[in-house]
């Protein structure tokens, strides 16, 4: 085999890795806030935002904090490490990712705004 | 002219689909905002990519018959390198066109998903959902196909061997586009956990009138166009190969 090639078979594998790398690293399933309290991991959640009137940012530790309410209804405060999001009002459902570091509040290292499934001919809210 | 029609009807649709999609009014739907303009270009390069990559398959399908004793070959004495050719070069534009979907895709994904995360971060451009991921490795899947290409010697034997690697490619589309991201939640709108019955194709009845008249014609649009551009690639490759065996 020519270096060439061998070159690019390493720049492959290489690739290879750091894909499993990142992958296994960010890889965490959808699941419901009890389930994530049980097993204590980084998991998924989508959810609404609930009770938005007590929803508050404090400067001091940027810290966010919000309740969301997941697929089967149930509700978990929610705090997140930075100021609230834009668009977070607008978002249809929100999906967070962290895990429980407490017993009480979902700490959510992530966040992402899931985007409406309806491209319909009515403006959504 | 009849054989040009389909790169005037190519351009017809996708100018169509630039003019129109940009400028008339739709919904704005919640954080997406404008960028919702977006489905009609990110979503008919995969359409493409599907297209090219059964041309590709075909191709080496056809290839491998050939190589049967008993095929009866026309005369010119090209067939075999001329499929093969086909294969390749359908693949390539193909490959083009998924890396488009990936940059487009990931573009969306900044400005809808993650907003709120500064443009520094790669997370702001990619969230590791399960079509993001399945998209890369269908990418993965056919540059393995180019390298193993690029490995052999006797063209006879890379044509033969990448052939087979083909349909073993598309056969991996399969699920990768078309049943792991719909089993799977996520954040794309065809996701499982998505409202209005998720896991569907595409976008299947939850277009709206405004959407669906843009987005259809656009899908066909671009879909010739990569045609069009892997005939040009085809023809490239086939008067090279003429001209090297006249030589």
């Amino acid at each position: 085999m020519k270096p060439g090639k061998i070159i690019q078979l390493l720049v492959a594998a290489l690739f290879t890795v750091f894909l499993a790398v990142s992958f296994s690293g960010n890889s965490s399933s959808y699941t419901t806030f009890p389930d994530a309290r049980k097993s204590g991991n980084t998991v998924h959640i989508v959810g609404t935002w609930v009770n938005r009137e007590t929803a508050s940012y404090n400067p001091e530790e940027d810290v966010f904090s919000f309740s969301l309410q997941d697929t089967i209804g149930n509700i978990s405060p929610v705090k997140y490490h930075d100021p609230k999001p834009n668009d977070f009002d607008k978002a249809e459902k929100i999906v967070v990712i962290g895990k429980y570091e407490s017993p009480e509040v979902f700490t959510a290292d992530k966040i992402i705004m899931k985007c409406p499934s309806k491209y319909g001919d009515k403006e959504v809210k | 002219m009849a054989r040009h029609l389909y790169k005037i009807v190519g351009i017809g649709l996708v100018l169509y689909a630039l003019i129109s999609g940009l400028t008339t009014t739709l919904p704005v739907m919640g954080p997406m905002g404008q960028s919702n303009r977006n489905i009609f270009y990110h979503v008919p390069m995969w359409f493409a990519v599907v297209v090219l990559m059964a041309v590709s398959v075909l191709n080496s399908i056809r290839y491998l018959r050939m190589t049967d004793p008993d095929y009866e070959h026309k005369e010119g004495g090209y067939g075999l390198g001329i499929t093969d050719i086909q294969a390749f070069e359908s693949a390539k534009v193909g490959v083009l066109f998924n890396i488009l979907g990936l940059i487009t895709g990931m573009v969306w994904s900044r400005v809808t998903w993650s907003s709120h995360l500064p443009a520094s971060r790669f997370d702001a451009w990619w969230i590791w959902d399960p079509i993001q991921i399945c998209a890369l490795v269908s990418l993965l899947i056919y540059l393995a196909y180019f390298l193993l290409r690029s490995t052999f010697q006797d063209e006879e034997q890379k044509a033969k061997i990448s052939a087979v690697y083909n349909i073993f490619a598309f056969v991996s589309l399969i699920p990768l586009y078309f049943i792991v991201p719909k089993m799977l939640p996520g954040a794309h709108p065809t996701a499982a956990n998505s409202d209005a019955g998720g896991g569907s194709f595409v976008m299947a009845g939850k277009l709206g009138g405004d959407f669906s008249i843009i987005f259809w014609p656009s899908i066909l649009g671009f879909i010739l166009i990569g045609y069009w551009l892997y005939e040009i690639r085809k023809r490239t490759e086939i008067a090279k190969l003429i001209l090297s065996d006249e030589a």
